[in-house]
């Protein structure tokens, strides 16, 4: 859809209602360049050095934190694609934005000394992402681990 | 706050009523302040009602009487409002059948809300499950 690249052809599926908004898209076009192509350098272009990023368990972490977990979901599922459903601004001062979307892949590699189960998972999760200047301060994600592991069918 | 109260702050409206359903457990505020035909999207991506909903607190709050909620973030783009949030609680009932163990647990949940007409119409959440069952312990690492 739109000039910069991010839309339909780039596998985002239809905008709909989605947000156009710079930093609404630059949060959108940072989880496809990192999670659908692998781009994991794509990390650093959008976001700050010292990082605050908040994981689902709410344990604090780094830019280089935020790598490592990419890396880790990678080779368990290098076939990973992440569907979009909505980003939104906030409308205040478009600093803060909000993304819900869906990841769905085959668990090919190790999975936290998990081996290979082929097995296919979707989960969803919602990250609010703050911006100081163009690149995203602070990243806050809350995602169902625990769908995962029944997708994997370690719990029942 | 009643039915025909203009919503002049979303963000506002949307705490308001999360943290009375929530710390409260008062379910009668869901047919007050979420719509007949709500569109409730589980953590596990299930489509549930208002009723689901009820059902939802009413089981927290047997499970962690001492249920208390905190929102850390919130932002809204013209009748969506996004909010991530904090329950804490101390496991005193039981718990989809797990017994009362006496632990405390601290987790994460991040929320989508659609407010129309003044009442909530979709409610999105996705919520750290594994992290409160592991807290209470009930599931190992």
């Amino acid at each position: 859809m739109g000039e910069d690249g991010i839309g339909v052809d780039d596998g985002f599926g239809d905008w709909g209602d989605a947000d156009p908004s710079e930093k609404a898209r630059m949060v959108a076009k940072s989880m496809y360049l990192v999670l659908n192509e692998g781009q994991i350098s794509a990390v650093d272009d959008f976001h700050h050095e010292d990082l605050d990023y908040y994981r689902s368990s709410d344990e604090l972490g780094g830019r280089q934190d935020l790598k490592n977990d990419v890396r880790r979901f990678l080779s368990a599922f290098p076939d990973l694609e992440a569907h979009i459903s909505d980003v939104f601004a906030d409308e205040d001062d478009g600093n803060t934005v909000t993304i819900r979307y869906e990841i769905e892949g085959t668990h090919s590699g190790t999975f936290e000394n998990i081996p290979p189960t082929e097995q296919r998972v979707h989960a969803k999760g919602i990250g609010i992402a703050t911006f100081e200047g163009d690149k995203i301060a602070e990243f806050t994600l809350v995602f169902d681990n625990l769908g995962l592991l029944r997708d994997l069918g370690l719990l029942k | 706050m009643g039915a025909d109260r203009a919503v002049a702050d979303v963000e506002d409206f949307v705490s308001t009523v999360f943290m009375q359903t929530m710390d409260e457990g008062d379910v009668g505020t869901v047919d007050e302040y979420f719509s007949e035909s709500l569109e409730y999207h589980r953590s596990s991506g299930e489509l549930a009602g208002q009723y689901e909903l009820k059902e939802d607190i009413r089981m927290f709050h047997t499970a962690f009487p001492d249920l208390q909620s905190e929102i850390s973030r919130i932002l809204s783009q013209g009748d969506k409002v996004s909010f991530i949030y904090k329950l804490r609680g101390t496991h005193e009932g039981e718990f989809e059948g797990i017994p009362p163990t006496g632990q405390k647990m601290a987790a994460k949940g991040a929320a989508i809300v659609t407010v129309d007409a003044n009442q909530i119409s979709e409610y999105r959440i996705v919520f750290d499950n594994l992290g409160m069952l592991e807290q209470i312990g009930v599931l190992g690492d």
